[in-house]
């Protein structure tokens, strides 16, 4: 096992290369001169062209690109070209935000999507069942964006209940960006949830389970639930990653100063390093996600666990 | 969740049934047994007026084709067909001396696997998984006795090492076993709470011939060991030469020919059986070729006027086809369900 994991952290190495390739000159190819857009309009050419050579902006792509993994694989990574904050202390200032967010949008997912999911597929074609599965649809089909700006206009503006935006007002100003990003999520997952337990409800050992004497709930929690649980650990592990990077249009729907907001800031303001730095990271962490739902597979199923350990 | 409400009463609230202190004469009785399959598209009758009674420590054979509705008539004593689609109704299901159909989920929860439990067909796929098999052997001992979780352990190893599976292996899953390990394993689950009825539902299909041998000569030792009455469902004639008291044969969800081992296999009157038995390969004329059933099972959403097996049938006359046959008792234990034998000179060729 701890040979697969470790396996596993090698190959994020050349991973965090190609991706800090990629974004680091598609950042750089992008139209626009970042150090013009740094230091205004007003100055001339000679006095940009002085600006560039200081900065190393005059230096070929890749011998820039190595100047900066040097850097990063020293644990330094960069500043930001406005203001000269460093990049991993912004990240990590921003990232508990993120991360709160996160976590609470996929716990609602967790508490709606399973039990839902469950009940559809055990009352399979009943009016439950078509009740879940249309509300599913329509979760799916709503786009994040629209609505958080109903929610706002609804719970901010007209009932003033809750803020529009920030993270200021502690857990009151997590309620909307979560339920805006779990609606999806919930959405997709109680679908998966559907049809893998639907995948098993009719399996034989759930006849034998019964025919042992065990009551319908343990077999469909204990017996059933247990073995549909891979696609929705997938589903849901997924989406949790997702919400690292992508919660890109909730945070800035809701400006939230996360980590989504702030790779966004990056990338708008052409700040090579910041953005090739922030993606890095995410990168890591979407990595270690990832792995972190391989290791629960193997918990879940013994097969898995065997292809792991080569048993 | 309301959905559970009907089975989360608590197991011990049902009336405890001591197998042991039922003196009927038979531990089965089931009375013109009817299961159809109703979907949206056909309605499937499956079963159609089973009459099935076994004794203390006999065993029953139950021989037919695929589909012959073996698999779902057992499971109605269980009260295991799945509902929907299955509708079950019958004059009577009695295991042990009581009616399946009147009781609650509670009562039935404590009837299976004390009192009746049921090896299944496939090994591969009637074991959980992601359980160990301990575990699931375990299961049933902790529902069913009165025992902590630490003696169901010890108690569940001693039954592995009884169907000659070491203790320790109870720990591992069941993809580390072969398919006739496996088959051991789904035995002892059954076995594990000492049921005096045991339904083995084509116990060794799956299984290649050598193994085949193996589960059934231990099938045969535990049900000695535990007194046992037994259902044996399977197309193998051999299988019930050697394991069975008594025969029904069943076709298209009816029982066309019963008897002693006896009757059926040496005094054949069916012209169904008689089938069967010619469509087994000689043993002393190994170059000749099968004699197959001509024809095909009918089918099943549709109920025939007449005899089921008329259309394949080498005597059927023409009233065959329009009027259902009677039973007919050739003797105090020998039952055949045709009317050729309206003819007091008719019998079957049974040329073997």
């Amino acid at each position: 096992m701890w040979k697969y994991i470790c396996k596993r952290i090698a190959v994020l190495i050349p991973l965090v290369f190609l991706v800090s390739f990629i974004v680091y000159a598609l950042m750089d190819f992008a139209p626009g001169d970042p150090v013009r857009s740094l230091v205004g309009e007003n100055m001339t050419e000679e006095q940009l062209e002085q600006k560039r050579e200081e900065l190393g902006f005059n230096d070929p792509l890749i011998v820039r690109y190595g100047r900066y993994m040097k850097g990063v694989f020293q644990g330094d990574f960069g500043k930001s070209m406005y203001g000269g904050k460093d990049v991993l202390t912004e990240y990590m200032s921003r990232l508990p935000y993120t991360l709160k967010l996160a976590g609470l949008a996929i716990l609602l997912t967790i508490i709606i999507a399973i039990p839902l999911g469950v009940i559809a597929a055990v009352k399979h074609n009943s009016w439950i069942d078509t009740i879940a599965s249309t509300t599913a649809m329509m979760g799916l089909s709503i786009p994040g964006f629209w609505l958080g700006l109903m929610l706002m206009l609804l719970f901010s503006l007209q009932l003033e209940w809750l803020p529009t935006s920030g993270a200021e007002d502690g857990i009151k100003s997590y309620i909307m960006p979560a339920i805006t990003l779990a609606v999806a999520n919930a959405s997709l997952s109680t679908r998966t949830t559907r049809s893998s337990m639907l995948d098993q409800i009719r399996a034989d050992y759930l006849r034998t389970a019964r025919a042992k004497g065990v009551n319908e709930k343990t077999v469909i929690l204990k017996h059933a639930l247990r073995n549909a649980l891979i696609p929705i650990i997938t589903i849901i592990g997924s989406q949790f990653t997702v919400m690292f990077s992508g919660a890109v249009v909730v945070e800035s729907v809701f400006s939230w100063p996360g980590v989504g907001n702030l790779t966004l800031t990056a990338i708008r303001g052409h700040d090579i390093t910041a953005a090739t730095s922030y993606a890095i990271l995410t990168t890591v962490l979407t990595a270690v996600t990832l792995l972190a739902v391989d290791v629960l597979y193997a918990y879940i199923d013994p097969r898995i666990k065997a292809q792991y350990t080569g048993k | 969740m309301s959905m559970f409400k009907k089975f989360s009463k608590k197991q011990t609230a049902a009336a405890t049934h001591d197998p042991a202190t039922f003196d009927g004469e038979y531990v089965l009785n089931v009375e013109n047994l009817n299961v159809r399959f109703e979907t949206d598209d056909a309605t499937v009758y499956a079963v159609n007026g089973i009459d099935l009674k076994l004794k203390k420590k006999q065993t029953l054979g139950l021989v037919g084709e695929t589909g012959a509705g073996k698999t779902t008539t057992v499971l109605s004593l269980l009260n295991l067909v799945p509902d929907p689609p299955g509708v079950v109704s019958a004059d009577r299901i009695e295991v042990n001396g009581r009616e399946v159909t009147k009781m609650s989920a509670a009562e039935l929860q404590t009837m299976r696997g004390k009192e009746i439990s049921m090896i299944f067909q496939d090994p591969m796929t009637s074991l959980n998984p992601v359980m160990t098999v301990g575990d699931q052997i375990a299961e049933s001992i902790l529902l069913h006795e009165n025992v902590d979780k630490k003696t169901a352990a010890k108690l569940a190893g001693d039954m592995l090492e009884t169907v000659g599976i070491p203790a320790e292996r109870g720990s591992e899953y069941p993809h580390q076993f072969s398919g006739g390990m496996k088959q051991r394993v789904v035995i002892a689950i059954a076995l594990a709470c000492h049921p005096n009825i045991l339904i083995a539902d084509e116990p060794t299909t799956a299984l290649d011939v050598t193994i085949q041998a193996q589960v059934l000569e231990l099938m045969n030792g535990l049900k000695e060991k535990y007194q046992t009455s037994m259902v044996m469902i399977t197309h193998d004639l051999g299988i019930v030469a050697e394991t069975c008291d008594e025969v029904a044969v069943m076709y298209a969800g009816r029982i066309v020919e019963k008897g002693t081992l006896e009757d059926v296999f040496r005094r054949t009157k069916h012209p169904y059986t008689e089938g069967l038995f010619n469509s087994l390969p000689k043993m002393n004329d190994r170059s000749s070729k099968l004699t197959p059933i001509p024809g095909l099972v009918p089918d099943p959403t549709v109920i025939p006027e007449g005899c089921a097996f008329a259309e394949r049938c080498p005597y059927a006359k023409e009233s065959c086809f329009t009027k259902h046959p009677e039973n007919r008792w050739v003797s105090d234990t020998h039952m055949v369900v045709c009317d050729a034998y309206d003819d007091p000179d008719f019998h079957i060729k049974r040329g073997r």
